[in-house]
């Protein structure tokens, strides 16, 4: 279990993170999503541990992420930066293994991870050589290879295509059934509408809405936040929800 | 065959290949004597001159290929190498104001004002990077650093009392190890050796630092500590290696890309073949600089920035294509 107990986070001038108290528990994938500049990111490196806080605390398993030394931290939070740099031609199988550098069995806990991602024919070839989705799925498989309770990741579908999308969050999902807390930020509403358990909302900093998908993407949500119009709708077999939303703009 | 066997056995090789070239010609007797009576002339020659000059070679090589494998690692960039951060450039510095002041001949002063200037930059280095442990702010530091000790370094020559001193200075800063004593390659096998036990905490760190500083310090790296451990020694090696054989360009930009041609990209891989590889280059630059048919001796540092000069533009090449494409 995470949890922010009234986090504020300031770059600069700039209050980016403002008094967000949230609880996130085992088993579950979260989907943070926001409009850009929204937050989020700051929110899962305040998460992380990776930004100092101006006010409030991060606790995990009810212990101050921040009376955890760095080793600590590292075996308990798990994340994937946005940014995809690799500045060294490794092999996927090196790149994978970092993850799991603090285990004796890094080899083959790095060989499931990259099966997970279905790049385990890969895994000999320069990372230098692959395609930047496939790219984007070793870091994936790096992430899951550290096995941390508390998986955080910004923006993981990023160079995916649509079928890798669901494809992933159907990884992190198995991820989150097998007991991590998985929180991912992600710009597609409708994909993280489908795949997560619960949504937060972040807007100028603040936490717009948390909770079930159905009842955070309320319409004047959307409105408000995202500037859209729409809502969920059955599929025509009348089996599932699923969003549909426009541009605000477009309706006038 | 592993890479380091095939490098440390081209070492070796060299090592003792070199230990036959010399101004005077020694037949196997006389190496027999030198073993023999290392007091005799033939002892002399061996165990004074060549040994020392041949180990110094290798130590000094090893120091700046070391040194530019872990500078490439930390601040991740291909076209780094031992001055970047401006120590070199403060040994160099330290050395002609040595000279200057009439100590060119006092043993161990060129090297010692050496080591005082270079030790100085680091101070200023470590200092900024305990405040800003990021390496963008500190190449400009870097830069500010090289341009500073450039610009001293002119103003040395400015008011040099002679041209005989200026000539003098020029010499050295030209870089050899012709004439280095026991002193010198204990100081070089010293600096290695402290260097080595830095590196070992810092090794690992440099391997996650691949992806980036977010990723490093969510895998529990220590950033500063990471950036204090590898500024400390890169100083140690650039600094000591100017210090005993005066400035040597390119072996600490070109060595750690020989390693990585031959297939090693792992930065924490990278470290102790790329030391081996420096030393086999200087070894053979030295080795040339003997046998060149020049009325004139060739200065080691010439020869092996007339070499790598023409590497750095051709990997800045290369790399911009890269940029360009990517």
């Amino acid at each position: 279990m995470i949890e922010t107990q009234n986090i504020h986070v300031r770059l600069g001038q700039t209050e980016a993170v403002r008094d967000v108290t949230l609880r996130f528990e085992p088993g579950r994938l979260y989907g943070l999503v926001g409009p850009n500049g929204s937050g989020k990111t700051t929110f899962l490196r305040a998460l992380a541990g990776l930004v100092a806080l101006s006010a409030g605390a991060v606790r995990i398993d009810d212990r101050a992420l921040s009376s955890l030394s760095l080793s600590e931290r590292s075996a308990r939070i798990g994340y994937l930066p946005q940014a995809r740099s690799i500045s060294w031609d490794l092999t996927v199988q090196e790149i994978v293994q970092l993850g799991a550098q603090r285990f004796r069995d890094a080899e083959p806990r790095a060989a499931a991870a990259l099966r997970e991602v279905g790049l385990g024919d890969v895994a000999h070839r320069r990372v230098f050589s692959l395609s930047g989705g496939q790219t984007a799925r070793v870091l994936l498989a790096r992430l899951l290879a550290t096995a941390c309770p508390v998986l955080l990741l910004d923006e993981p579908l990023t160079a995916l295509d649509p079928a890798w999308q669901r494809q992933v969050l159907g990884v992190l999902k198995a991820a989150a059934a097998r007991g991590h807390v998985v929180i991912a930020s992600l710009h597609d509403l409708g994909l993280a509408a489908a795949f997560c358990d619960d949504l937060c909302v972040m807007h100028d900093g603040y936490r717009a809405g948390f909770g079930r998908p159905e009842t955070v993407f309320t319409p004047s949500l959307l409105a408000e936040v995202f500037h859209l119009t729409g809502g969920f709708r059955q599929t025509d077999d009348g089996q599932d929800l699923y969003l549909a939303t426009r541009p605000v703009s477009s309706l006038t | 065959m592993k890479l380091w066997t095939i490098l440390a056995l081209s070492a070796a090789f060299l090592l003792i290949l070199l230990m036959g070239m010399g101004e005077v010609a020694l037949s196997p007797a006389d190496y027999a004597e030198a073993l023999r009576a290392p007091g005799s002339l033939a002892g002399e020659i061996v165990w004074q001159i060549r040994l020392p000059r041949n180990l110094c070679a290798l130590l000094v090589g090893a120091m700046l290929g070391v040194a530019g494998a872990v500078a490439q690692g930390y601040f991740r960039n291909p076209l780094a190498e031992p001055g970047l951060m401006g120590v070199s450039g403060g040994a160099g510095l330290g050395a002609a104001v040595a000279i200057v002041l009439g100590l060119g001949l006092t043993p161990g002063a060129v090297e010692g004002f050496a080591l005082l200037f270079a030790g100085g930059v680091s101070l200023i280095i470590l200092a900024f990077v305990s405040r800003f442990p990021d390496r963008q702010a500190l190449i400009l530091l870097g830069v500010g650093l090289s341009s500073l000790t450039g610009a001293l370094m002119a103003l040395v020559f400015n008011l040099s009392p002679s041209p005989v001193t200026t000539a003098e200075i020029l010499g050295w800063m030209m870089g050899s190890v012709e004439n280095r004593s026991w002193t010198d390659a204990a100081l070089a096998a010293g600096g290695l050796l402290l260097a080595t036990l830095m590196l070992w905490r810092v090794g690992p760190g440099l391997r996650v630092l691949t992806l980036g500083e977010d990723t490093a310090r969510s895998q529990g790296v220590d950033l500063r500590q990471l950036a204090a451990l590898s500024v400390v020694a890169i100083s140690v090696l650039a600094g000591l290696a100017v210090a005993v054989s005066g400035v040597i360009g390119f072996v600490g930009l070109a060595a750690p890309h020989l390693v990585r041609g031959l297939g090693v990209r792992d930065p924490y891989r990278l470290i102790a073949p790329s030391g081996l590889a420096g030393g086999v280059m200087v070894l053979l630059a030295d080795g040339a600089v003997r046998l060149l048919p020049t009325s004139t001796d060739i200065r080691l540092g010439v020869l092996t920035s007339l070499i790598g000069a023409p590497l750095f533009a051709l990997l800045a090449w290369k790399s911009a294509k890269e940029w360009v494409q990517g």
